[in-house]
């Protein structure tokens, strides 16, 4: 009889991405070797492999169910765009391989973050307004909470944005987002831990902030960020003291020995 | 933790209105605590509490149902010894008035030398619930696996029927058959996931009102009601946004014409679930149940 054998070949095309890949490109070759009966392996040969491949997907987006809670919104767009179930049909390899390891949870997270960043810068179309920019900010809050956890003292990143992700947030929250009223709205974000109150703060900057205080992570000199964005060392370092008195940073510049 | 147990355990027909539930997230707790009457129960995973045994008591919860996604009844891999154990032992701990369980497996045994770098370790975990072919030789096991825990645990066993996208590969009856079939053969008690069995009915094009007449309605004791996604035609089972109201006109039959106990909702994959949707399902389900 094949139910256990058809069990082992539908677990197996769950956690083996490569040979569910190879169960939709050649079924032949894919049930060689396995003891079916004529009308099980003919159930096989019909199998809608689109809906197994879904299937899939589904299993793959639900044992990622904690990444939500980090980035609601992206969330949000990526189901109204229909992109989630290719989504995670495409993080099935990476999340297969991630669960046969031992990970952390932000470990987890860091890897699906990554790997949403390239899908969308390779491959997710274009006509997706407001998603680039949500996720890009729902990843720096998510960066900084992190750092904020580790009990790091002082956390700060930069982001270019083409329009405004707090825009496209309320519009989400408030059950009014519709992606033809996505605005161009060029801005520069900064993202700071506040430690006392142990939460994320943003502000808008202009683009010679933006750029100087991405650099401001103790690991540059004055004389390298000024050589990197272009502009004087007075003006770097007046823009430094200015972050420091605002209490955004800490240690922004390499000592020399 | 020990809750108050239940009067009755014995599974027998409930006349009353059904109590109305719901599955455990993070979002429930706070919840709970705002809102103390909402739900007559809290539905909590084995595995959740088996993992994280803080998870219970639960303030203002009156009651644990206690559902497992761990003993692969339609499977040909028995759980361990540890596992019955310990689901053993948090029925004991809970007081659940019944064990629901899905009528599907989780593991199976792996191809030898699968080239897998894993291929060592003798079973594929999915870690999620699928159908098994539903043919006689399936059949067979999943009585065996009900007898088994009957015996074991001596509360009325609950199966819950999976989502079918796809028939299953050697099957040679139609999931209503196969639940029907099942409850011929054993006195397994029903979970009905009415969500489930709209997306059944809908990739199988059958109409889920004369579906859901093809099962055993007086086996069904508790119900699950969530949301649907549609992907290319295809409707997948969603826990993150309403139900559609088919699954509400299932309830409705369902409220005047089966012995349902309980009905729970469902809606477990986000833990930012917005409260007033799901205080919106709550009196959705709430009328569907008095209609």
């Amino acid at each position: 009889m094949s139910t256990g054998t058809v069990n082992t070949l539908i677990a197996r095309c769950m956690v083996d991405p490569e040979f569910l890949a190879l169960l939709s490109s050649d079924r032949d070759a894919a049930l060689r070797g396995y003891e079916l009966d004529d009308r099980t392996r003919s159930d096989f040969a019909a199998l809608d492999i689109r809906r197994v491949i879904g299937l899939a997907a589904v299993i793959t987006k639900v044992q990622n169910n904690g990444l939500w809670q980090w980035i609601p919104n992206t969330r949000a767009l990526t189901v109204r765009y229909g992109l989630e179930q290719e989504l995670f049909a495409a993080f099935h390899r990476e999340h297969q391989a991630l669960r046969a390891g031992p990970r952390t949870r932000d470990e987890q997270t860091y890897r699906f973050f990554d790997f949403l960043g390239h899908a969308l810068a390779e491959w997710i179309p274009e006509e997706t307004p407001a998603l680039r920019d949500v996720f890009l900010h729902e990843r720096l809050l998510w960066e900084i909470r992190t750092i904020i956890a580790a009990g790091i003292p002082s956390a700060l990143r930069t982001g270019f944005f083409t329009t405004s992700p707090h825009e496209t947030i309320a519009a989400i929250r408030e059950e009014r987002f519709i992606p033809a009223n996505v605005r161009n709205a060029p801005q520069w974000l900064l993202y700071h831990a506040d430690i006392a109150a142990q939460t994320v703060r943003t502000l808008e900057v202009n683009e010679e902030s933006a750029r100087v205080l991405a650099l401001a992570d103790g690991t540059h000199s004055i004389a390298a960020m000024a050589r990197e964005c272009g502009i004087d060392r007075r003006r770097v370092r007046r823009l430094l003291d200015a972050a420091v008195e605002a209490g955004l940073i800490t240690n922004p510049i390499r000592r020399s020995h | 933790m020990r809750t108050k147990r239940p009067e009755r355990r014995d599974g027998a027909v409930c006349r009353g209105r059904p109590r109305v539930g719901i599955s455990y997230s993070d979002y429930v707790r706070p919840l709970l605590l705002d809102q103390p009457d909402l739900f007559d129960y809290v539905e909590i995973p084995f595995e959740m509490l088996r993992a994280n045994p803080h998870v219970v008591p639960i303030e203002n919860c009156p009651q644990v149902l206690l559902h497992s996604a761990s003993l692969s009844m339609a499977g040909d891999v028995p759980p361990d010894e540890a596992t019955w154990s310990a689901v053993g032992d948090w029925i004991d701990r809970t007081s659940t008035p019944w064990l629901s369980e899905h009528l599907a497996f989780f593991t199976a045994h792996r191809t030898p030398d699968d080239g897998s770098s894993h291929s060592a370790v003798p079973i594929y975990d999915i870690g999620y619930a699928i159908s098994a072919p539903m043919n006689e030789e399936s059949l067979d096991v999943v009585v065996a696996a009900v007898d088994a825990c009957s015996q074991r645990f001596g509360i009325p066993i609950l199966l819950e029927n999976s989502p079918l996208y796809f028939t299953p590969p050697g099957s040679t009856m139609t999931q209503f058959e196969y639940i029907r079939r099942l409850c011929e053969r054993s006195p397994a008690r029903l979970l009905l996931d009415v969500t489930h069995l709209v997306i059944t009915a809908h990739n199988l094009g059958r109409d889920p009102i004369e579906a859901l007449h093809e099962l055993p309605l007086d086996r069904i004791l508790e119900v699950h009601v969530a949301g649907i996604s549609d992907f290319e035609g295809t409707q997948w089972d969603d826990h993150t946004v309403r139900a559609p109201e088919v699954v509400m006109d299932v309830l409705r039959v369902l409220a005047r014409g089966s012995g349902l106990e309980a009905v729970t909702l469902e809606y477990n994959w986000s833990v930012t679930f917005p409260r007033h949707t799901l205080l919106s399902e709550l009196a959705r389900v709430k009328e569907a149940l008095a209609a």
